[in-house]
């Protein structure tokens, strides 16, 4: 089976608003799939389904072919989960943690734990409670990846740490990738992460799947235009197939499908000259279609 | 809100609102039914000072953990650390006079303590408890058992003028008590205020106690899992006694070794109260699974959230294993328990007990049992049984609700468990005893009505076990029959008389159908 993870006609409703509205995606057996979107967009919501934890009001949702809800052990022993936040029972001990998740995972790699814990330098003596909230996350990094997971789900993991912990977090879905067959989902509004380790990627907005693509097709099919007109322009220039104009005065920024736009005719058409045209970053092309 | 002052007891007013309107209800109520004293007076006034002392724990909560830490956002107002400490102390106080001279005639109509000694313990014990629940933070919710134990502290200083002599020497009387009691309630303000500065100015719990000299060996010295679990089922059976398992056992130790003990020694001459004793110790599991059992319910022991947690909901374990595990969890809890109490007893009662009225009432076992000694022995087995599947009963007939996640049916059960207990106290037994006789009929009406119940117990039974794995079936229905038998043996043997109703309500006591629908109920909270 080539696909991990199924999603079809997938809403959920919280009262009135609507978490998640008809998001139908699939993730491939071996890649990076990385879930991006502003707080509140539906990325969590998204991967609770995934995990059993939220019943699927309309639509499906299958991880190895098998319904979440209805088959939990078998999905969730196959399932490494880092939660968005710190969920470690805080008057464990460390190694008591290790030795409690071992019992639920057949794969448990025990020295592959040690190699982690003492790369990250965790004290095994050391109670839950009283780690940082970097040592807590890359605890529970080691929980979720050391049983060698064939589906590692990382839940805005850098969400606050600094960048030697989400250096840490990176290289784990690194590794993860490098034995074959293993899948990552990687949830976080740090695009700049996503777009160093991802290689399919999603975008979520206000519980609508705006994209869900190859990052490689995303990059490829979004530019970033600067166009300098002679004279300042009161309103937004009227750019036939741009996804976001933003600027002022004489200098405007447009974001545009790439495939449906010529920049130095789309200059010449509205009476401007082009400054520059480059591919847009997923940054921009991010907040080009939360704000269009 | 022009004043820092007026701004914080807004706050608190604000949060509490519902709570402090609760408070007036039981008092207006409490003083309606105030015409002659009862025991459900005193049930609504004790109910009224607990609800307040809640209002004014003054802690802020993360909500994974029921009791929180005083509140550190507090540290960036504009506001001296001693207004900090002392408005919620002030408050308190005031507010728990207040709530005396509300009840005081009622209190003091047939007591020999005065109410204004009453009203100095009462004033000394908030600010006791307020600095518990703020210096001692490391401890955690063991905080509230601190409190408790020094809340019966209190409780037994307000009893010393009363003891023989009278009137009593001077330092025993009320005026010295209560300026003594009164002098260490001023201590533990200043020691709670100075704790808060600490914190304020970056330094914790450990800075302000020094004793992580002591704490951190202590910690190291504690049992720690150091083997590797046989199954995933063994590893939640583990973090389940460690979460929630412990507090039955603790609680019942606590009291035998804070009061029974104590009591028992100064005791040690009187039979009646050694008889006394015997049964409070006895009923101490039972009477403590009650509130315990409230707790154990609910997906997280000391949680106020009723959402199974996303580190256990995402463990590979269907929901048939983990209420299991939790049935399991609170069967070793009562077997742990009850060998503390039967340790307790051998020791107390060979040692140092006057078993006067305790040897009556084996020797009538004696007689009515054919003067039997294995009879004896039997009856008296049977009825430690009883008493254990009694308390695991309490402990596991609510978890159908507490693992709902619905905070509503949780609510209600809980409710229904208060109003059986103020009932129960309240009830007068005196009624009991004629109420057959008056009128035979009302026995076969009280039959009916309790084989109904037992024929919709069943039925309910077949419908919530139906989707549980057989496995678990059948090891529940041994476990049921077990209990079942040992309830319908003593009433068997005990209970000539009414007979098939005392055979009928043993049949309703072990939860059956209740706990077939726990699965399903916590499948729901996982799978929101």
């Amino acid at each position: 089976m080539r696909d991990v993870v199924a999603v079809t006609n997938l809403s959920r409703r919280f009262g009135a608003n609507a978490a998640l509205r008809d998001v139908s995606l699939t993730v491939s057996r071996g890649c990076v799939f990385g879930l991006v979107g502003e707080n509140g967009a539906g990325k969590s919501t998204l991967i609770k389904h995934l995990l059993g934890l939220w019943r699927a009001e309309t639509g499906a949702v299958k991880v190895f072919g098998l319904d979440p809800v209805s088959e939990p052990t078998a999905v969730l022993a196959r399932i490494g989960y880092l939660s968005e936040q710190p969920d470690l029972p805080g008057w464990m001990r460390v190694d008591e943690l290790l030795r409690y998740m071992q019992a639920f995972y057949q794969r448990w790699d025990t020295t592959y734990a040690e190699q982690l814990l003492e790369q990250f330098g965790l004290n095994l003596g050391a109670r839950i409670k009283t780690l940082s909230k970097g040592q807590h996350a890359r605890l529970g990094l080691i929980a979720a990846e050391a049983h060698r997971p064939d589906l590692l789900i990382l839940d805005e993991p850098s969400s606050g740490l600094d960048p030697i912990v989400r250096r840490d977090i990176l290289e784990a879905v690194i590794r993860t990738i490098t034995d074959e067959g293993r899948t990552v989902i990687f949830s976080s509004h740090l695009l700049d992460e996503v777009e160093r380790v991802s290689d399919h990627v999603a975008m979520l907005h206000k519980g609508t799947l705006k994209l869900c693509a190859p990052l490689d097709d995303i990059k490829a099919k979004h530019r970033r235009m600067l166009l300098r007109f002679e004279r300042a322009q009161a309103a937004p220039p009227d750019v036939p197939g741009a996804i976001r104009v933003d600027g002022a005065g004489r200098e405007w920024t447009v974001i545009c499908d790439a495939r449906r736009m010529h920049g130095a005719a789309m200059a010449r058409h509205l009476g401007a000259s082009l400054v520059e045209d480059c591919p847009a970053s997923l940054d921009e092309i991010f907040v080009a279609h939360a704000m269009s | 809100m022009h004043s820092p002052t007026y701004g914080l007891l807004w706050e608190t007013w604000r949060r509490h609102r519902d709570t402090a309107v609760a408070i007036a209800g039981l008092t207006v109520a409490g003083r309606l039914l105030d015409s002659e004293p009862s025991s459900l007076v005193d049930v609504l006034k004790m109910t009224s000072f607990l609800l307040l002392f809640g209002i004014f724990n003054y802690t802020d909560s993360t909500g994974s953990h029921g009791v929180g830490r005083f509140p550190h956002r507090l540290f960036t107002l504009p506001v001296s650390s001693l207004r900090l400490a002392a408005v919620p102390v002030v408050a308190g106080v005031a507010s728990v006079e207040l709530l005396h001279l509300s009840w005081t005639v009622a209190a003091s109509r047939d007591g020999s303590t005065s109410p204004m000694f009453v009203a100095v313990l009462l004033g000394a014990l908030m600010v006791f408890y307020q600095a518990i629940l703020w210096t001692l933070e490391r401890l955690g919710p063991l905080r509230l058992v601190v409190a408790g134990a020094v809340a019966i502290i209190v409780f037994a200083i307000g009893l010393l003028p009363s003891f023989a002599p009278t009137p009593p020497p001077l330092w025993r009387s009320e005026a010295i008590v209560a300026a003594m009691t009164a002098g260490v309630a001023v201590v533990s303000f200043l020691l709670s205020w100075r704790h808060i500065a600490r914190l304020r100015y970056g330094g914790g719990a450990s800075s302000a106690w020094q004793l992580e000299w002591l704490i951190a060996p202590l910690s190291a010295a504690m049992p720690a899992r150091r083997t590797a679990f046989g199954s995933p089922a063994a590893a939640h059976f583990w973090f389940e006694w460690r979460s929630s398992g412990l507090a039955l056992p603790t609680l019942v130790g606590g009291v035998l070794l804070a009061i029974v003990a104590p009591l028992s020694w100064f005791a040690r001459h009187d039979p009646a109260d050694t008889w006394r004793l015997l049964l409070i110790t006895l009923g101490a599991p039972i009477i403590l699974a009650v509130p315990v059992g409230m707790a154990f319910s609910k997906p997280t022991f000391w949680s106020e959230d009723l959402s199974l947690p996303s580190f256990v909901a995402v463990r590979p374990l269907t929901a048939d294993d983990l209420v299991a595990v939790k049935v399991k969890v609170a069967a070793a809890a009562v077997v742990t328990s009850w060998l503390l109490v039967l340790s307790f007893l051998t020791v107390w009662l060979s040692l140092w007990a006057n078993l006067g009225v305790v040897s009556r009432f084996v020797s009538q076992l004696w007689t009515f049992h054919g003067q039997s000694v294995a009879a004896v022995c039997g009856v008296i087995a049977l009825a430690v049984m009883v008493g254990m599947f009694l308390t695991w009963r309490l402990l596991v007939c609510r978890l159908w609700s507490g693992l709902s996640g619905n905070r509503a049916l949780f609510v209600a059960s809980v409710l229904s468990a208060v109003v059986g207990v103020i009932g129960a106290i309240a009830f007068d037994e005196t009624w009991l005893t004629g109420w057959p006789f008056d009128d035979p009929a009302r026995v076969t009406r009280a039959v009916w009505i309790v084989a109904m119940a037992v024929a919709a117990k069943y039925l309910l039974a077949a419908y919530s076990w139906r989707r549980v794995s057989a496995p678990y079936l059948r090891q529940y229905l041994l476990v049921w029959g077990a209990g079942t038998a040992c309830f319908l043996v003593l009433a068997i043997l005990h209970f000539s008389r009414f007979q098939g109703l005392m055979i009928l309500l043993s049949l309703l006591v072990v939860p059956l159908g209740r706990l077939g629908l726990a699965p399903s109920c916590l499948a729901r909270n996982r799978h929101r």
